[in-house]
């Protein structure tokens, strides 16, 4: 699937420590799997089964391109509401749903009429892109974000005017200029400090939060342990 | 290739009539900043026509500013992301001048006696606070950038983008389970983004090895 993207957006992911893999979720769309398949690779289409899914599968971080039937593909569109077109790049296929022109205004990117390999490789290349430009795009807002809370900190600003959405603790930025710490061990921790954190608060256990962490309960307790942090709805 | 980052340089706007200058001056030297201080004897200069448009940080004493302190500290507070890191040197006996300076969270009081360890940490926050700024902006406009291209490509309007380097990034913290991560790949991600901070900060790796407390040999295999 990486083939699909340009060496330098590939290479912009890398370099932002972003993963470059791409997937085709497909849904309602059982008929086109073996194009897409012969494509992509059969390893890199995922079957999403639901619209739920999908809507999920749009907002997580993976790198997606969806291929569905167009009725569903509007289904999809209105669950991701009126910034469907800034999430996930969709392509419809099929004519049972909604006309082309109306599937365009909902937030589909194309309609694909023409099954081909020639008609749909583009397409596909184009939706990975778009949401590797994406994936970029969040990261650079998220560390503005990042510095901006620091900023203020360092300003004096009081610490409540200055929570994010989840109210959970952010971790630092990346370090900028020549007085900021750099040492590895030191920012890293914070970081992992602030990660664990924000999980905790996404999980309704710490079993749970070990098992999304990947590591084992009795490592995420020491971790937490040592840093003297308590265990949210655990 | 190494290269540093792209920032401004700071400038210092002292307004003072005695040596607050050479020690803002010396204090930036050890530190191996370069930096612009502009000094001037009264308030009135620094609101002038000729005068500076905005400062990494202004450092006054009560005795220069007298009475127009408080319209100096009108000039220091702006919006939020524009505020001037503002320092006052005064007498604590100076009810006065302590008066103007409470509720104005962008400016510290130090007293004539303690200068020297206070100052000394309002110029490392007075330049940190520029530096965010200018990360910052570059942050921003990065992902403007990306968000045009995206769109644009969304809608075929060009067929690729080459996204320029851009300064690192963090991994965003996930803000539901299905963007979680293993721990294990959001602190690689997160490590990657500290070494090309450092590197781009320290312009060769020997520095930034020492920078990140590691060995030379680590951070080179740790950047393959």
């Amino acid at each position: 699937m990486t083939a699909l993207l340009i060496s330098e957006v590939e290479n912009a992911l890398k370099l932002q420590g972003l993963s470059a893999e791409g997937f085709v979720g497909l849904l309602d769309a059982d008929f086109i799997r073996p194009l897409v398949g012969s494509i992509v690779g059969p390893d890199r289409v995922i079957d999403l089964k639901t619209v739920d899914a999908a809507v999920r599968a749009a907002r997580s971080s993976a790198n997606y391109v969806f291929v569905m039937g167009a009725k569903t593909a509007s289904q999809v569109a209105a669950g991701l509401g009126a910034d469907a077109n800034s999430i996930v790049a969709m392509i419809a296929v099929g004519g049972d749903g909604p006309p082309a022109s109306s599937l365009r205004a909902m937030g589909v990117m194309s309609v694909l009429v023409d099954a081909t390999e020639a008609a749909l490789k583009p397409l596909l290349a184009r939706g990975l892109e778009f949401r590797a430009l994406r994936a970029l795009e969040l990261a650079h807002r998220c560390e503005a974000r990042r510095i901006h809370r620091r900023e203020m900190e360092l300003v004096g600003h009081p610490p409540e005017t200055m929570t994010d959405d989840l109210n959970t603790h952010q971790p630092p930025p990346l370090p900028v200029g020549p007085i900021s710490a750099y040492n590895l061990e030191e920012v890293s921790e914070a970081f992992e400090r602030a990660y664990i954190d924000r999980v905790q608060h996404l999980c309704d256990s710490a079993r749970e939060a070990a098992q999304y962490l990947d590591v084992s309960a009795a490592t995420l307790a020491r971790r937490l342990r040592k840093e003297g942090n308590g265990v949210n709805g655990a | 290739m190494v290269h540093r980052g792209e920032k401004s340089k700071p400038v210092f706007v002292v307004v003072d009539r005695g040596d607050l200058g050479d020690k803002v001056k010396a204090i930036l030297e050890s530190l191996g900043v370069g930096a612009d201080i502009r000094g001037f004897a009264s308030v009135l200069e620094v609101l002038g026509e000729s005068g500076p448009k905005t400062a990494a940080g202004l450092i006054v004493s009560t005795a220069a500013a007298g009475p127009f302190l408080q319209d100096l500290l009108r000039w220091t507070d702006r919006e939020q992301t524009d505020q001037v890191p503002t320092l006052v040197v005064g007498k604590d006996s100076d009810e006065q001048a302590l008066e103007m300076v409470l509720g104005k969270e962008h400016v510290r009081w130090i007293d004539v006696s303690e200068i020297e360890p206070r100052l000394n940490h309002f110029v490392h926050l007075a330049i940190e606070v520029n530096d965010l700024r200018s990360f910052h902006d570059a942050h921003e406009a990065m992902a403007a950038q990306l968000r045009d291209a995206r769109m644009r490509l969304f809608y075929a309007e060009i067929e690729h983008f080459q996204p320029s380097e851009g300064p690192p990034c963090g991994p965003p913290l996930p803000t539901s389970i299905e963007e979680i991560q293993s721990l294990k790949e959001a602190k690689a991600q997160f490590e990657r983004g500290l070494i090309r901070a450092a590197v781009r900060e320290s312009g060769s790796l020997k520095d930034a090895s020492a920078a990140l407390g590691i060995s030379y040999t680590s951070l080179w295999r740790r950047m393959r």
